[in-house]
């Protein structure tokens, strides 16, 4: 029997948010350099998606009355710089960064997705939903040989670190 | 008498409903603190009125739990009468308005109560717990009104409308108008107010968003030399 108290919920929620809020402008940042690239319709696909996985964690906010993070500008402008400084690195730096941070998000939803069970549908669909595309999108920037990026080792620890402390961060603040 | 009466005793129920009670407590409380304060003064005042022992066994924490169910039974209140509004009000500003309105007439029976409560949460100390009801009420109506904000709006929205709320409760205190009409035109006075910060606001967001504009122009432009 799995659940998860009303508090760990709300945590959910917002950091679910604040992070499909923070994908999008990460996505943006990117497009706004390789708006041109041949990757650019691929990006856009993405970018699309994450747009909707945004919609339904903003539904579910307001359905369940949890207060957005106060971080939201921050995310704002922190997303976008990353999307669009590794793209200004080249387009093997902008998959790198989205493989990077897609397999923290797996982590992320498959650490809730359990925790949560057969408990509040609704949240769960959300996320089962969302995870199933951020896998893809990882797996498609593997595939362009994100791995074979010089210094990747680095470049990933240094964005899974910094995506986990942005999860910490909005989850409570 | 034998242990066994004795028993028999404790275990009739001294009142057969505990909303019943919290109720009779709340009641003997807000009786007492217009001359007592929020303070553990009217806490001994009301439990005189009451069995022994059923104030705290419905306010565990004294008095600070008879202010939050009283907090919590004037936003029901202002929830209710919003709800039976007819015509329902259409503009924000009308039903922000409405809901403010709402809440002091439902505690117009106790407005000494209320002036004490001000006195009370006035000291520094309770500042912060003060912060917290304002917050929960212009929580309460902004959800009402209908605010699907999930960004920095969410919060200058609440903060806003509480600092509104605050300052019309204060007039109201003062108002000897009938049916509180002064009260009525100061609010929508500071609705307005409060309106016009969020079109400054607007105009502040414009500019950054045309920073943002001339960035992504550069980057585009960057873009071309990117592998």
């Amino acid at each position: 029997m799995n659940g998860v108290s009303a508090e760990a919920r709300t945590r959910m929620l917002r950091v679910n948010h604040a992070g499909e809020y923070g994908a999008q402008r990460i996505y943006e940042g990117q497009l706004a350099v390789l708006g041109r690239h041949a990757l650019a319709p691929r990006i856009r696909h993405m970018a699309a998606q994450e747009k909707k996985h945004l919609e339904t964690f903003t539904a579910l906010l307001l359905k369940h009355n949890v207060r957005p993070t106060l971080l939201q500008p921050l995310w704002h402008v922190a997303g976008f710089a990353l999307g669009a400084g590794t793209a200004l690195l080249g387009a093997k730096a902008a998959m790198a960064c989205t493989a990077a941070v897609e397999e923290v998000i797996e982590g992320h939803y498959a650490a809730q997705a359990e925790a949560l069970g057969d408990t509040q549908p609704d949240i769960k669909a959300a996320i089962d939903s969302a995870s199933h595309d951020e896998v893809a999108h990882k797996q498609e920037a593997l595939e362009y040989g994100a791995e074979t990026l010089p210094g990747y080792p680095i470049f990933k620890a240094v964005i899974t670190f910094g995506s986990i402390a942005a999860i910490w961060l909005s989850q409570r603040v | 008498m034998n242990i066994n009466q004795n028993l028999t005793q404790l275990q009739e129920p001294v009142v057969d409903n505990i909303a019943e009670l919290e109720q009779k407590a709340l009641n003997a409380i807000l009786r007492a603190v217009p001359f007592d304060g929020w303070r553990d003064a009217a806490f001994r005042s009301a439990a005189r009125d009451l069995p022994d022992g059923a104030l705290l066994a419905v306010f565990p924490n004294g008095i600070q739990d008879a202010f939050d169910l009283w907090h919590k039974q004037l936003n029901t209140a202002m929830l209710d009468a919003y709800a039976s509004q007819s015509p329902a009000p259409q503009k924000i500003r009308d039903k922000v308005h409405t809901l403010v309105m709402a809440r002091l007439h439902a505690a117009a029976p106790h407005k000494e109560a209320v002036r004490a409560a001000t006195a009370y949460y006035a000291l520094p100390t309770r500042w912060l717990a003060a912060q917290r009801y304002l917050w929960d009420i212009a929580d309460s109506i902004w959800r009402t009104a209908g605010d699907t904000s999930t960004d920095y709006n969410y919060y200058t929205k609440r903060g806003l409308l509480a600092e509104v709320y605050r300052a019309t409760a204060l007039y109201w205190l003062q108002d000897d108008s009938d049916t509180h009409h002064n009260t009525a035109a100061f609010c929508a006075r500071r609705i307005s107010d409060v309106l016009t910060v969020g079109k400054n606001l607007g105009k502040v967001r414009s500019a950054v968003d045309a920073g943002g504009d001339l960035v992504s122009k550069g980057l585009n432009t960057l873009g071309r030399y990117v592998a």
